[in-house]
């Protein structure tokens, strides 16, 4: 019985040394592996004074369902508001037929009503339709209560069976509820048949 | 049976077609593309020009399979015209089937039938019912 008092004793001699010890380690890790605390100069003032000096709304989206039954989306990167009108940056339109059948429209920038009413997407327009048309011109009218677009000019377009220049187009959902394209202002196919 | 030589026409099939028109109008119900208002389709030296063209293409290949048009159709060559109500050019039969009171002429004399098939390569033309040749009183 003697010998494992004894062994039981020096144990605990042994542990009253060494746990404080490894607490002692423990909490230094604390203070000398720290990271540095972050200087003051990576916050970025600049932009904070920019963002605060101007209003600008980061990354608006706009939806609503127009009287021709399609779901219209428009957003972009940021929309500033100038006077009764918002200009957006980067704009994308995204128009769902209820028939089936989307289209898109990007550009480089664009305004939107103050009132939500109509959007109008320039600074060289890229639109693509289900229906494997698309389409660059200088830039597209979005009436978003109507859900009509109109093209702001003659357009280039890359129809399935060949390449074809427009003098207009309205994109508007046809009765049947899919979408419908009316290239008008003088339109010219050309087509290279395969031999 | 009445078979024809159009001399002003041999068209290569493979040659590049060209459509103007007015306006074109793309439906998704239809499917179709339809050209209207002053249609002209020029392939090499003929013209087949109409009041409306509705373009039938392979949804897979994008090749154009049939141009039919409609609403008066006049297909004009170097030396010959021929008028009907409606027009098919099917590209790849390469033949252009006029029907619906059809009139050809060529110099001097002007043959009218019910229905016409022309193979644009070679020219030739096939006239069918009740074929009438028109001899014209006051040609040079």
């Amino acid at each position: 019985m003697a010998g494992s008092i004894s062994r039981h004793s020096r144990l605990v001699g042994w542990a009253k040394v060494l746990l404080p010890l490894a607490a002692l380690c423990l909490l230094s890790t604390m203070f000398l592996l720290a990271r540095a605390p972050g200087g003051t100069s990576d916050i970025p003032f600049a932009e904070i004074e920019e963002i605060a000096r101007e209003q600008r709304i980061a990354a608006p989206r706009f939806s609503g369902v127009a009287a021709n039954g399609a779901d219209i989306e428009v957003s972009a990167r940021t929309a500033r508001p100038e006077g009764a009108l918002f200009t957006i940056d980067a704009p994308r339109a995204r128009m769902l037929l209820p028939g089936g059948g989307e289209v898109t429209v990007t550009s480089g920038s664009g305004t939107i009503s103050a009132d939500g009413r109509s959007a109008r997407l320039t600074d060289l327009a890229h639109v693509d339709s289900t229906l494997g048309y698309q389409m660059e011109t200088a830039g597209m009218e979005a009436d978003l209560d109507t859900g009509r677009l109109s093209s702001l000019g003659p357009l280039e377009v890359r129809a399935p069976y060949g390449a074809l220049t427009a003098g207009a187009l309205t994109l508007d959902a046809s009765d049947a509820g899919g979408e419908s394209l009316v290239f008008s202002g003088g339109v010219r196919l050309l087509y290279r048949p395969e031999p | 049976q009445t078979g024809v030589a159009l001399g002003g026409l041999s068209v290569d099939p493979s040659a590049e077609v060209e459509v103007t028109a007015d306006s074109l109008t793309v439906d998704r119900a239809g499917g179709g593309a339809t050209f209207a208002g002053n249609v002209v389709i020029g392939q090499g030296e003929m013209r087949l020009s109409a009041a409306r063209v509705e373009v039938t293409y392979d949804e897979a290949s994008g090749d154009i399979t049939r141009l039919a048009a409609s609403g008066g159709v006049t297909l004009a060559t170097a030396s010959e015209a021929a008028e009907a109500e409606e027009a098919v050019y099917d590209l790849t039969a390469g033949t252009v089937t006029m029907t619906g009171e059809v009139l050809l002429t060529q110099g001097g004399t002007a043959l009218s039938s019910e229905r016409m098939v022309v193979d644009i390569a070679s020219g030739n033309a096939q006239l069918d019912g009740r074929v009438r040749t028109v001899l014209n009183p006051d040609a040079p």
